[in-house]
Order: C-alpha cells, then sequence, then structure tokens
C-alpha cells in the first residue's frame, strides 16, 4: 500500500493512532506504542510486495551492521580511508538500485524509501567522522531513526541529535495539544494540496492539454507551467502528510517547503525548494567539498571552489534522481543557473545595477519562477524525450 | 482598514470560526471530488526516487 495515497491509509493510521493521541493528551509517553505503530505500518506499506519487504530488511540489518561498527571504530581510531569505506558501503544499495535499471537489469536492489534511508545511514556515519556522535547508539533507537515509517518513502530528512531529541522527550498535556494541532492541520493541507489542487492540476489540465493547445510552443508552455504546479503539489502535499503524521507521533519532522515559488534568486529558491534534501547536500557534499579544498588550498580563489563545488553538488542531485538524460541536464541547468548568480550578485554587488526595493524584488520573483518552471520542465522529460 | 482586519482575526471565536470553514471547505471539495469511492491519487512522484 503506497502512504499517503487512499483514504483507507488514513483511516487505518486514524485508528492505530488514537491510543498514540489518547496518551498524548494525558502527557504519558507514548513511545513504546509508536515503535508497535511503526512496525505495523511498514508491514502494511509492504504488504504487497514481499520482495520490498526482503530487501528493506536487508538493507536495516547492512546499515546497521556499518553504522555500529564504524562507531566502535570511531572511538578507537580515525582513519580517513576507513571513513570513506563505511560512507561507500552505506551508498551501495542506494547506488546499485540507479546503476541496474540503466544497465538493463533487473532493479533487485531496490525498494520504497532506498534513498531517503541511505541519506540517514550516511548522515549517521559523517556525523560520527565528525565527532558528533560519539556514543554507541542504542539498536532500538537507531532502528526507530531509520524506519520511522511517516517519512519512510520521501522523506523529509530528518537528523539523528533533532530526532533524538524530540523521540526522548515526554511532550506535557498542552505541548501535544498544540503538536496535535499542528498535525492535523497540516494534514488538511497535504488533502488540500495533493487531493485536491495537485489531483485537479493532473486531471484538468495536464491530461486534456492535448485538446485545447494549438502549437508544439504552446503546448510546452502550458504543460512547463502545469507541470512545475503538479509537482509541487504533489510533493508538498506527501510533505505535509509526512510531517503532520510526525507531529501527532510526537516527532517535529523538518519541513520540505516553504513558499518556492516567491523566491527571490536560485539560492533563495533552493532555501525553500525540497529543502531537507538541498540542506542534506549543502552540509554533507558542498561544505565538506569547500572545506577539503581550502584545507588542501588545490584550488585558491574562493569563487573557483564554490562554482566547482555547486556543480558536484548538482551534478549529484541530478543523479540521484535517476541516471536519464533529463535529470543529469536538470542538475546541470541548476549547477549553471547557480555560478551565473554567484557571479551576478558580486558583480551587482561592486555596480549597484540591480537595486533592492518592492519593485525589483517582484521582478526577481517573476524572473526566478520562470526559470525554476524551465528547470521543471527539462526534469519532466518533456522537453528531451 | 487592515488594522481592523487583524484585530478581528485575532478574535478567538473568528480565528475559531475561519478555521472550522476552512477544515469544512476541504472536506465539502474531498466529496464533491471523490464521492464516497475509495479515493486512490496513486503513487507520488518523488516516491519513484
Amino acid at each position: 500500500m503506497t502512504p499517503y495515497s487512499s483514504f483507507l491509509f488514513f483511516i487505518i493510521l486514524g485508528i492505530l493512532l488514537a491510543p498514540t493521541i489518547i496518551l498524548g493528551l494525558n502527557g504519558k509517553s507514548f513511545r513504546l506504542y509508536n515503535m508497535l505503530v511503526s512496525v505495523l505500518v511498514l508491514a502494511l506499506i509492504f504488504s504487497n510486495s514481499l520482495h520490498g519487504l526482503i530487501m528493506l530488511c536487508l538493507f536495516t540489518l547492512w546499515q546497521t551492521i556499518l553504522i555500529k561498527s564504524y562507531i566502535a571504530y570511531r572511538r578507537e581510531a580515525n582513519s580517513g580511508i576507513i571513513f570513506c569505506l563505511a560512507a561507500a558501503a552505506s551508498i551501495l544499495p542506494l547506488a546499485l538500485s540507479k546503476l541496474l535499471p540503466f544497465f538493463a537489469v533487473d532493479n533487485w536492489a531496490t525498494f520504497l524509501g532506498i534513498s531517503y534511508l541511505t541519506f540517514k545511514g550516511v548522515q549517521l556515519i559523517i556525523e560520527t567522522r565528525d565527532g558528533l556522535i560519539k556514543k554507541q547508539l542504542p539498536i532500538s533507537r537507531l532502528l526507530y531513526f531509520i524506519l520511522f515509517f511517516p517519512t519512510i518513502s520521501s522523506g523529509p530528512i530528518d537528523r539523528y541529535r533533532r530526532f533524538e531529541k524530540d523521540d526522548q522527550t515526554v511532550w506535557t498535556k498542552e505541548q501535544y495539544e498544540d503538536l496535535l494541532y499542528k498535525g492535523i492541520n497540516k494534514i488538511f493541507l497535504g488533502f488540500l494540496y495533493k487531493f485536491i489542487l495537485g489531483y485537479c492540476i493532473n486531471t484538468y489540465v495536464i491530461m486534456t492539454m492535448q485538446y485545447w493547445t494549438s502549437s508544439s510552443f504552446s503546448h510546452g508552455l502550458a504543460y512547463m507551467y502545469a507541470y512545475s504546479l503538479y509537482l509541487f503539489f504533489d510533493f508538498a502535499g506527501y510533505t505535509a502528510f509526512a510531517v503532520g503524521i510526525s507531529y501527532i507521533m510526537g516527532v517535529k519532522s523538518p519541513e520540505n517547503f516553504n513558499k518556492p515559488f516567491i523566491s527571490r534568486n536560485i539560492k533563495d529558491f533552493w532555501n525553500r525548494w525540497h529543502m531537507s534534501l538541498s540542506f542534506w547536500f549543502r552540509d554533507y557534499v558542498f561544505m565538506r567539498f569547500v572545506l577539503w579544498m581550502t584545507k588542501k588550498k588545490w584550488i585558491t580563489n574562493r569563487m573557483a571552489v564554490s562554482n566547482i563545488g555547486y556543480l558536484l553538488l548538482f551534478l549529484l542531485m541530478g543523479v540521484w534522481h535517476g541516471l536519464a538524460l533529463q535529470y543529469i541536464v536538470y542538475g546541470l541547468y541548476h549547477a549553471l543557473l547557480m555560478v551565473g548568480f554567484n557571479f551576478f550578485e558580486k558583480w551587482n554587488k561592486k555596480y549597484k545595477w540591480w537595486p533592492n526595493n518592492k519593485w525589483t524584488t517582484a521582478v526577481s520573483v517573476v524572473v526566478t519562477f520562470h526559470f525554476v518552471c524551465f528547470g521543471f520542465f527539462i526534469f519532466s522529460g518533456e522537453l528531451i524525450h | 482598514m487592515l488594522n481592523k482586519l487583524k484585530m478581528l482575526y485575532e478574535k478567538t471565536a473568528m480565528k475559531w470560526l475561519l478555521k472550522t470553514s476552512y477544515y469544512f471547505l476541504i472536506l465539502m471539495l474531498l466529496f464533491l471530488i471523490y464521492g464516497f469511492h475509495t479515493a486512490n491519487t496513486g503513487s507520488y512522484i518523488y516516491n519513484d526516487f
């Protein structure tokens, strides 16, 4: 059963989470019960895919062994090679799941949520390397973090230390009332986005487009706007459900969206769109690359280091979506936009050509919106195929 | 005018009324679109990644 895709799923969740809500409203701990609910809902999600369930179990076992072994090793030593090997081993299942379709081989390595579980696993290894995680993690806490069902299929990608803090908190009655209210509000927002707006855009605009567009240009243009909005409402709807259910379970999962279509520039956009993923790439790819380059002094020009970092980040992000031309071009396109904006920002600082006022902000929002929509047009595959 | 509207919105009863109307509208739209059928909107785009 696909999470959050049918009313039946929500009805089952409502029944399963009723004891959580009762315990929360009485200021009692619901941690153990939530763990049990997680196992039940995971069984429900993978009930129609035994292969997916087996792969999920094997993947979790693999990540658990890796993470616990690396924490044990890190308490004694700190070799860069061992760290790279541990991180590579953590990424291996995801890399296989992306590479197998490219070679037209049966994709036995994949299952629902593999990407997002990998991001969590790699994050734990990197944070252990950085000395942010020092103590061995109890197995139940580690498994609960990795397999936390509300965010399993498409994130948002939480951070272990933040998750653990929420997980260990016994919310007071008043605090839980607030969490419950916010959670329900987010679930309603999810219904509005996914089941109403997303559904209407897909059914009444995208699927009927061929009948009312007169040329390939007008079709392309209409598709670009409609697909961009559809992608947003689909993904933001999912995120609202995932975050809403997390809140009801006492975990304040991070948000993924913050009004991305009113971004003033492309940098601003990536601080508002799929935030948990872009922050993950920023912290664990971009920042590490910049620090590494600065330490090694291979390239001393800070602008060049930052631009190469953007290229690396967005190419990786593109490839992560899949080894297909549209995703690689999408990654390159955003890398070029970021590099271009970097140059423009520096140049504008010197010449003050583009002032900062409400009119220029409005123009910037419109221009950024169009650049972003064109990016989604590439992403959709409609431009390339 | 804007201040008056803001003050009106600050009132608990008004907040309650607006929020209830917002939830009610969403529920009504769901009934209008899906009726009593089991809605299945299919998968999510990002589930494939």
